[in-house]
């Protein structure tokens, strides 16, 4: 049960970041945009721009109920270094990756991705070197 | 040294009664290093097991095995891998997002000035288009095309198609329909007229901006006049080409047309034979005095000059 557990919540937890890594990034590489309104839009939104968006905050809930259901602190670590490393990853390839257009900002690109590098980098490190932590901590 | 069980002490298994023997996520099951106690299962944190009590204010949550986190991480950021390595390589291949990315060049092979592409997106907008509308004008980039149909009740629509072929129509306006049905557009008249802008007039294909199919009729006498024109932004002056709607008779826009260089060349050498017959009459003929006679010759003579730079003018063109 507690197998069952885990691994119900690591799935809801890596599925919960991944969609989120995912709708950032194409946020991110589409930009500036607006739809609906009074007013001609000079950049109209991609369809699915609002679900994106949603999904992208519920998927923060989402993580927690994750961690909830596993009842694992290491998972709740995991969570934490996958998630801000995940964004890390996703800025930098938005930024820097081979289908970035010109008008992508590396100055953006690198704050972002060095800004949550630097939160879940630990945070990954601490969850999967448990072992050692242990016998430290002992 | 304590001994490890999954990753953690022995000593912060006590009073999680059963941990011990139930395995790991995703690693081989781990020798049990200890009886398991009686009442395993219990939930996490339960003091009510039999084996070695602890106090509630004590016991720890139950654990994930760091062999399970690693190998849960190893394969959330492989899957994380696969996902932005298919999105970037979709992006990459995506003419819609080439476009966004300026690598949509006019000679390009994902260039609507391409004939078979342009063909594929006039066919498209002609499917969308109302019964009978008539094209009132095109406007044709590399990566995007606008069309202004019309139908027979005056009702214009402009459809839009992207580099991917995409067509999306709107509302556009009213006016008295004097375009051309779909039929009498060739798609290979604008790669045509660049083609030929480039080796008759010295424009660069990278310097286009847009070609524009224009369509109307004369204000005189009903007659179509319809054209093609490619707009440049280099060089400052002298960018605009002009075609007629098969694409012959590329010229500069402002210079006349192939009709217009016809007639001026007809009146040159009707002037020309006229001003040479009076050169030969004024030469021959008896004149009161030889200066007004050389007075005459000089003004044929160079009403003659003006008629072969005309005639050699209209033909160059």
């Amino acid at each position: 049960m507690k197998q069952l557990r885990v691994a119900l919540g690591l799935l809801i937890v890596g599925g919960c970041i991944l969609f989120a890594c995912w709708a950032l990034f194409d946020l991110v590489r589409f930009g500036s945009c607006a739809s609906g309104g009074p007013y001609v839009s000079a950049r109209e939104c991609a369809p699915g721009t609002g679900w994106k968006i949603g999904g992208l905050t519920f998927s923060i809930f989402g993580v927690l109920i994750g961690v909830g259901i596993s009842g694992s602190p290491r998972v709740g670590l995991a969570a934490w270094g996958w998630g801000f490393t995940g964004l890390a990853a996703t800025f930098l390839i938005a930024s820097f990756g081979p289908a970035a257009g010109p008008d992508a900002s590396a100055a953006f690109g690198i704050g972002m991705g060095t800004l949550f590098g630097a939160m879940g980098l630990p945070g990954l490190f601490a969850a999967v070197a448990g072992r050692r932590v242990a016998r430290r901590r002992n | 040294m304590m001994p490890i069980v999954f990753g953690r002490s022995r000593d912060d298994e006590g009073g999680i009664p059963g941990l011990s023997g139930t395995g790991s996520f995703g690693g081989s099951p781990a020798p049990s290093l200890r009886k398991p106690a009686p009442g395993g299962g219990s939930a996490p944190g339960s003091d009510s097991g039999s084996g070695p009590q602890l106090g509630a204010s004590t016991a720890r949550p139950w654990e994930a095995g760091p062999w399970t986190i690693r190998l849960a991480t190893l394969a959330f950021f492989a899957v994380f891998a696969f996902v932005f390595v298919t999105e970037e390589q979709r992006r990459l291949d995506d003419p819609v997002q080439k476009a966004a990315r300026g690598e949509i060049s006019v000679v390009g092979r994902d260039s609507l000035f391409d004939p078979a592409r342009l063909g594929r997106a006039l066919a498209g907008v002609e499917r969308q288009s109302p019964r009978g509308g008539t094209v009132e004008s095109i406007r044709l980039t590399p990566a995007s095309m606008d069309v202004v149909v019309a139908r027979p009740d005056g009702a214009q629509f402009e459809f839009n198609v992207d580099a991917a072929l995409k067509v999306t129509k709107d509302d556009y306006t009213a006016g008295a329909p004097e375009g051309l049905p779909f039929s009498r557009i060739e798609a290979t008249v604008p790669a045509k007229l660049l083609r030929v802008s480039e080796r008759k007039l010295g424009l660069k294909p990278a310097h286009l901006d847009y070609v524009l199919l224009n369509t109307s009729r004369s204000s005189f006498d009903g007659s179509r006049d319809d054209s093609w024109g490619a707009y440049y932004s280099e060089p400052p002056l002298d960018n605009d080409a002009t075609a007629e709607l098969d694409g012959t008779d590329v010229r500069l826009i402002g210079t006349p047309d192939a009709k217009t260089r016809a007639a001026q060349r007809a009146s040159a050498r009707s002037s020309i034979k006229s001003l040479r017959d009076a050169e030969r009459r004024v030469s021959s003929a008896p004149f009161p005095n030889e200066a007004m006679r050389k007075q005459s010759l000089t003004q044929i003579r160079q009403a003659l000059e003006r008629a072969e730079k005309t005639l050699q003018e209209a033909g160059r063109r």
